[in-house]
C-alpha cells in the first residue's frame, strides 16, 4: 500500500472518528425516553406534598392513572383523553387533554420533577399554589 | 488533563507511525532509499523508519474484564434510577481484536504499538447515591453506560525479565499508557446529555510470554488515568485483558 494512500486513509479515518454525522436531537431523545418510562403503566399517588402539608396515601385507596403506549390515559376519576410529553423552556410536562364522565373537556399540564421506571414525581400550580405529588408503580 | 487537541495531535502522530511501519514491511530497502532519495518529504520517514528496527506484525485478540467505579457528584437529570437496579460492582466480559507491531527503537529498546478494537462490557459501581425520602431512597440521576466499542492505541514499553535461551521463552514486563476513542454512540437516556468523553487515557501494566516468537500470551491491567465523563461525574474504568498475539502469516 502507498505512503501517501495509507496516510490519507488514516487521516480519513481520524476524522470520522472524531466528527461523527447527525445525532438525535437532545429534546427528541428526552422526550423519547419520558414516554419509555412513563408508558404503558399504572402510577399509584403515594404521597401528595401541598403548601408543605404532606398526606400519604399509602396503604388507603388511592389516585390512580394509566398511560398508554398509543397516547392515552384514564384515571380513577373517570377521565379518559390523550396525553403527550413536552419539553419547553426546559420544562418536562405531561399534557393532558381529557373528558369528565359528564363528557366536559378539560385540559391540564403536571411538570415532570423527575422520571424514572418506578417512581414519578410531577407537580401542578393551581391558584399560584404548588402541588406536588409522588407516585408509584407498586 | 491534556487537552483535547494535544491528545489529537498526538493519536495523528501515532496513526502515522502506523503508516511508516506498514509501508516499511512493504518495500525493499533499495525501494525505500530511491524514494527518499527522489521525494524529501519523505526525509523525515527515514528518520524514523532507521530508528524502528526488527518489527514484527501480530494480529492481537482476546477477552477482557471490565468494572467502572462511578461517582455522579450533583449532576442532574430529569430521570431517577434506582440503584438497587443498576449498582453492580462486577467486572464484566468482553472482547477485542487488532493489530500490534513489536520490535527495537534505536536497536534498544524494545516496544510495540498497538491498535485495537475493543468491546467492553462492565459493572458500574456507584459510589454516591441521592436520596428522597420517603419515597425514593438509592437512586442516581445518572445512568452510566455499561457497554462500549473502544478504539484504542497502545504503546507500550517492553522490559525482558527472564529469557530461556534453550527453550526459546521470554518473559516480559510491559507497560505505557492507552488512548481509547469511544467509537460507540451513547443510549438514549444519555444522549441529550452526552455525558462522556470522546477520548480518555489509560495507564496499562502486564507480563507478557513469548514462545520462540511463534506466539505470545499475556495479562495486561489496565486503570483508567482520566475520567470517561465530564464533570462533575467521575467515572473511572478498571480492565483486565488475558490474549494471545500471532503472526498474520501463522493464521492465514
Amino acid at each position: 500500500m502507498r505512503f501517501r494512500t495509507t496516510l490519507f486513509l488514516s487521516i480519513g479515518l481520524f476524522f470520522i472518528t472524531f466528527f461523527p454525522g447527525c445525532k438525535k436531537s437532545d429534546t427528541a431523545s428526552t422526550i423519547s425516553v419520558s414516554y419509555q418510562m412513563l408508558a404503558n403503566k399504572t402510577w399509584y399517588l403515594d404521597y401528595k406534598i401541598a403548601s408543605t402539608k404532606t398526606k400519604t396515601y399509602i396503604g388507603q385507596p388511592t389516585y390512580v392513572i394509566n398511560f398508554l403506549k398509543n397516547l392515552t390515559t384514564s384515571d380513577s376519576d373517570g377521565m379518559t383523553g390523550t396525553y403527550t410529553v413536552e419539553l419547553i423552556n426546559n420544562e418536562l410536562q405531561i399534557h393532558v387533554q381529557a373528558k369528565t364522565p359528564k363528557e366536559n373537556s378539560i385540559e391540564y399540564i403536571y411538570t415532570i420533577e423527575s422520571i424514572g421506571v418506578k417512581n414519578l414525581i410531577l407537580s401542578h400550580v393551581l391558584n399560584t399554589d404548588s402541588t406536588t405529588l409522588y407516585f408509584s408503580t407498586k | 488533563m491534556p487537552s483535547k487537541k494535544v491528545l489529537s495531535i498526538f493519536l495523528l502522530s501515532f496513526f502515522i507511525h502506523f503508516c511508516i511501519t506498514l509501508q516499511a514491511q512493504n518495500k525493499s530497502k533499495e525501494e525505500m532509499d530511491k524514494l527518499y532519495l527522489n521525494k524529501k518529504e519523505f526525509n523525515i520517514v527515514k528518520d524514523i523508519n532507521e530508528d524502528f528496527t526488527s518489527i514484527t506484525h501480530y494480529v492481537i485478540l482476546g477477552i477482557n474484564q471490565t468494572k467502572q467505579n462511578i461517582a455522579a457528584g450533583n449532576y442532574n437529570s430529569y430521570f431517577n434510577y434506582q440503584l438497587v437496579d443498576y449498582n453492580s460492582t462486577s467486572y464484566k466480559p468482553g472482547y477485542f481484536i487488532g493489530y500490534r507491531n513489536d520490535g527495537f527503537y534505536k536497536e534498544k529498546i524494545r516496544y510495540s504499538l498497538g491498535l485495537i478494537l475493543s468491546k467492553v462490557v462492565s459493572g458500574t459501581a456507584y459510589s454516591n447515591a441521592n436520596n428522597l425520602p420517603p419515597f425514593i431512597s438509592e437512586f442516581t440521576h445518572f445512568k452510566a453506560e455499561d457497554a462500549f466499542i473502544n478504539l484504542s492505541i497502545t504503546p507500550l514499553l517492553k522490559q525482558l525479565v527472564f529469557t530461556s535461551e534453550n527453550a526459546g521463552f521470554k518473559f516480559l514486563f510491559v507497560g505505557g499508557p492507552t488512548f481509547d476513542i469511544k467509537l460507540s454512540r451513547n443510549s438514549a437516556a444519555n444522549i441529550a446529555y452526552n455525558p462522556y468523553h470522546k477520548i480518555f487515557v489509560s495507564g496499562k501494566i502486564g507480563i507478557e510470554f513469548e514462545n520462540h516468537s511463534y506466539y505470545s500470551l499475556f495479562l495486561h491491567y489496565k486503570h483508567g488515568l482520566s475520567s470517561i465523563t465530564i464533570a462533575p461525574i467521575k467515572t473511572t474504568l478498571y480492565n483486565f485483558e488475558m490474549g494471545i498475539l500471532i503472526k498474520p502469516s501463522d493464521l492465514f
